[in-house]
């Protein structure tokens, strides 16, 4: 692939974001950077990441719907671009902070299935081996800082985290990640303000998939560019078509750059769309059958993977070796899970507590 | 391969019970995973719930009952 003229890889049907939300938007092909402009390796890793979201988020919505898995779910099905690219973009080393709609972010950033899942159905070998549910997922080893259950609650907690970061002399970095709710909210624009005056190394990841969990975007912001609002704070403010990986890496690039160079923070909107509504099993009455229809259209995930195969830089058989892969992870995971014993009620005050004996009953 | 067991699925987050309101593959019928084999009503939605795996259904749930969620209505016993 390197080297390769990469004029041709995009399909000139291409959805663009334009026609799937009506917003004006970032997704002239002109303006992306090409896949040419990635290594080989980036690009592989980068699908490789987006087919296990797309894969661990499919099982558990088919093991839900048939009774096979009790628990509750926020699909992030449709946003697999976002995460991978930041995956692919941080050290080991970097922090997140994320939300309930947080599978595709935990997998980008390298927790394994295991804990994910473990957590989600309640059993010990789950994150916070069990007790904290889908909505509380945190893996510290890997970066992992706090799943969040409160629309707009992560941006602060990231704020601390990254001034954390600042005042230690390390050069990591902090994403946190939320959607286009959260930035209706006082403490993401708190942790935006003070992020910025502050030039802490913090990505403020938007992931705008045009609903805060019922309502539109434009019934709830004057503005049409949630990244119009980095200006308010003195800080960088970048739209992006959230279903597209390449343009996804050199933005996140860019950012998370600008961040460990001690140069600020950056707010990245990275439009895209939930394919499956806001918890699982909504029945979407709310979204335009139309709008459904293009945004089903534009699933990240295949189109990555017909420009992958278009270009040349993989074949079909690669990619059907790499979706193979992953439907083992998570068959292999899944089935740990359930074989692991449920969390114990000796849990309940575990890491609650430094010394439980003084604390009111 | 261990039979699948049928439980009333958590279809929706703020629910913890629905009704049984049609069963869409006879007793003793086979069924392959993927194909529609029984109907619940939660909040006056009804939802066609999809068969977990394959093999012969065995039903112990009844239609017009109440279940938590979670509850055992049935088997699809493994074949072969």
């Amino acid at each position: 692939m390197a080297g390769t003229p990469n004029d041709s890889t995009d399909p000139p049907d291409q959805p663009g974001l334009t026609g799937l939300t009506g917003l004006t938007g970032s997704s002239d092909p002109d303006d992306r950077d090409d896949l040419a402009s990635l290594a080989p390796a980036t690009a592989r890793r980068l699908y490789e990441l987006m087919t296990l979201m797309k894969t661990a988020d499919d099982r558990l919505s088919r093991g839900i719907s048939s009774g096979e898995l009790l628990t509750v779910y926020w699909p992030s099905r449709g946003q697999e671009a976002i995460a991978a690219a930041m995956g692919v973009c941080l050290r080991s080393d970097d922090q997140l902070v994320t939300t309930y709609r947080g599978l595709h972010d935990l997998i980008g950033k390298g927790v394994g299935l295991v804990e994910i899942y473990g957590e989600m159905l309640g059993r010990q070998v789950g994150a916070s081996r069990g007790k904290g549910g889908t909505m509380h997922i945190a893996s510290p080893g890997v970066g992992v800082m706090l799943s969040t259950g409160i629309v707009g609650a992560g941006p602060p907690v990231a704020v601390g985290l990254a001034m954390a970061a600042q005042r230690l002399g390390l050069d990591r970095v902090v994403v946190a990640s939320f959607g286009d709710g959260a930035t209706n909210t006082g403490s993401f624009h708190e942790a935006a303000n003070m992020a910025a005056l502050w030039d802490l190394p913090l990505v403020l990841l938007c992931q705008n998939n045009l609903y805060a969990e019922m309502t539109p975007t434009e019934h709830t912001m004057k503005i049409e560019h949630v990244a119009d609002r980095a200006a308010g704070y003195g800080m960088p403010g970048t739209r992006v078509d959230g279903n597209d990986p390449v343009a996804l890496v050199s933005a996140v690039t860019e950012a998370v750059e600008r961040a460990r160079a001690g140069r600020g923070p950056t707010l990245l909107e990275c439009v895209t769309f939930r394919l499956r509504g806001h918890y699982f099993g909504d029945p979407m009455a709310y979204i335009p059958a139309e709008q459904l229809a293009a945004a089903t259209e534009a699933d990240p995930v295949l189109r990555f993977r017909a420009r992958l195969v278009g270009s040349g830089a993989c074949t079909a058989g690669d990619l059907d070796t790499i979706d193979a892969a992953a439907v083992a992870s998570v068959e292999e995971a899944l089935a740990t899970v359930l074989a692991a014993p449920p969390t114990a009620l000796t849990e309940i005050d575990h890491d609650v507590y430094a010394d439980a004996r003084n604390c009111p009953a | 391969m261990a039979d699948f067991v049928v439980r009333i699925p958590r279809v929706s987050v703020a629910i913890s019970e629905a009704e049984l309101v049609d069963l869409l593959v006879a007793d003793g019928a086979p069924v392959t995973e993927g194909e529609p084999l029984f109907v619940i009503a939660t909040d006056k939605v009804e939802s066609e719930i999809l068969a977990g795996g394959t093999g012969v259904v065995r039903w112990s749930g009844s239609i017009g009952t109440v279940y938590e969620i979670g509850e055992e209505i049935g088997k699809i016993e493994a074949t072969g």
